[in-house]
């Protein structure tokens, strides 16, 4: 399931490109399945196809998904991010949503709450 | 059949409001909605009617006019372009080109929050490829059974209305297979069950409607052939049962996506994201 929201400064193409990545880290989007077609989430989202095709391309780019003639936009095969400076930039990237989360008001607890809601959602289908 | 072509338009007319009797009880956004869309739907039909009193008299008074509308028959439907002129006028305005959200102009604010499924739905057609087999043959049957008729009289209009209703059958079960299903953020089986049914009942009704008119039509070009003072007759009933059946398959699927709508607004409220909307 991919979700938007239109009331937040966040581009959609943005949104498009995390939620899907989060599709395929919770593995509910596995290696070799097919995506659907850019005007069937164009339109079951109320949003321009254009959109949703920039999002098909930056993820097609991040070499997460490929394009297979015939079967359209495709879960890629192999995911390596590289490893060790993957991590350390990730080191920055939760550093900076912790950031976030305390500065628009979340106590401590509230920011673990919600950062074990999310391993919750993407590790459940390990 | 000028009494048909009198009455076909007031029906055409009386129609969408029975339709939308039958699709009114519904959340209050629709109903207020509602208005807005009944008063495009009564000014459009009006001026179609207005266009209508003027083309037709005037086709019936340039005999070579009508002839040519005549074997342009997918698009007049032999009602001196009333038809025509009405889904010009009248399909754009009522139409929702995202019915799940409310994100066309003069609509109020877009709802904020929506989902969609990740499952590609253009590759599960309900029809199996045997069935799509089967109506390839009767299809190729009924060609050959009117191509015969033809060089026995019948008139040569049947072959393109076959073919018209071919292009139809296959248009119409494969669009519906990609129109717009907005879902609620938990992703409720509910909803994804009740989409996949209303998707199945239009793929199924295309292709059933198809098949039958291809059937009808070639019912009619035999009968031209061995009963010549019956052909009109059937045609026309023939033609009326299709067009009632087809209003019938719009109203059940309108009102199943009706339904739908409510449901998916009951779940946004639900899951407190506000996330729903009714077309």
């Amino acid at each position: 399931m991919l979700t938007v929201r239109l009331d937040t400064p966040t581009p959609l193409t943005d949104q498009i490109v995390t939620g899907i990545r989060c599709g395929i880290a919770s593995r509910e989007l596995r290696p070799g399945d097919p995506l659907p077609t850019v005007r069937q989430l164009a339109a079951d989202l109320g949003i321009n196809m254009n959109t949703v095709s920039r999002a098909y391309r930056a993820l097609e780019a991040s070499g997460l998904v490929s394009t297979v003639r015939g079967r359209g936009t495709v879960v890629a095969a192999c995911h390596d991010s590289g490893g060790q400076r993957a991590g350390s930039e990730l080191d920055l990237r939760v550093r900076a949503v912790l950031s976030d989360a305390r500065l628009a008001g979340l106590d401590r607890s509230a920011a673990e709450h919600l950062v074990n809601e999310e391993i919750q959602a993407i590790w459940s289908k390990e | 059949m000028i009494w048909f072509n009198r009455l076909f338009p007031p029906f055409m007319v009386l129609f969408p409001l029975v339709f939308v009797l039958c699709t009114r009880a519904h959340p209050k956004r629709a109903r207020d909605d509602a208005p807005r869309r009944m008063q495009r739907l009564w000014l459009v039909t009006l001026i179609a009617l207005a266009l209508h009193l003027v083309v037709q008299p005037w086709l019936e008074s340039n005999p070579g006019s009508l002839e040519v509308l005549r074997r342009a028959w997918p698009l007049v439907l032999g009602t001196g372009g009333f038809m025509m002129i009405w889904f010009a006028f009248a399909m754009p305005a009522l139409q929702a080109k995202h019915p799940g959200w409310r994100n066309l102009p003069n609509q109020g604010s877009p709802e904020p929050v929506r989902s969609a499924s990740l499952t590609p739905r253009n590759t599960t057609s309900p029809i199996s490829r045997g069935t799509w087999i089967m109506g390839w043959t009767l299809f190729g049957l009924c060609t050959g059974a009117i191509g015969w008729a033809i060089t026995e009289g019948a008139p040569s209009v049947l072959l393109l209305s076959i073919a018209w209703w071919l292009g139809f059958s296959v248009y119409g079960s494969r669009a519906s297979q990609v129109e717009a299903e907005p879902m609620d953020a938990a992703g409720s089986p509910e909803l994804a069950e009740a989409w996949a049914s209303l998707r199945s009942f239009k793929a199924w009704c295309f292709f059933s409607i198809g098949l039958l008119a291809m059937l009808g039509f070639a019912a009619v070009a035999v009968v031209t052939v061995y009963a010549p003072q019956s052909a009109g007759m059937s045609g026309a009933v023939l033609g009326t049962a299709g067009g009632i059946a087809g209003g019938v398959f719009g109203t059940v699927a309108s009102i199943r996506r009706a339904r739908i709508n409510a449901l998916l607004q009951e779940l946004g409220e639900r899951e407190g994201n506000g996330s729903a909307h009714v077309a």
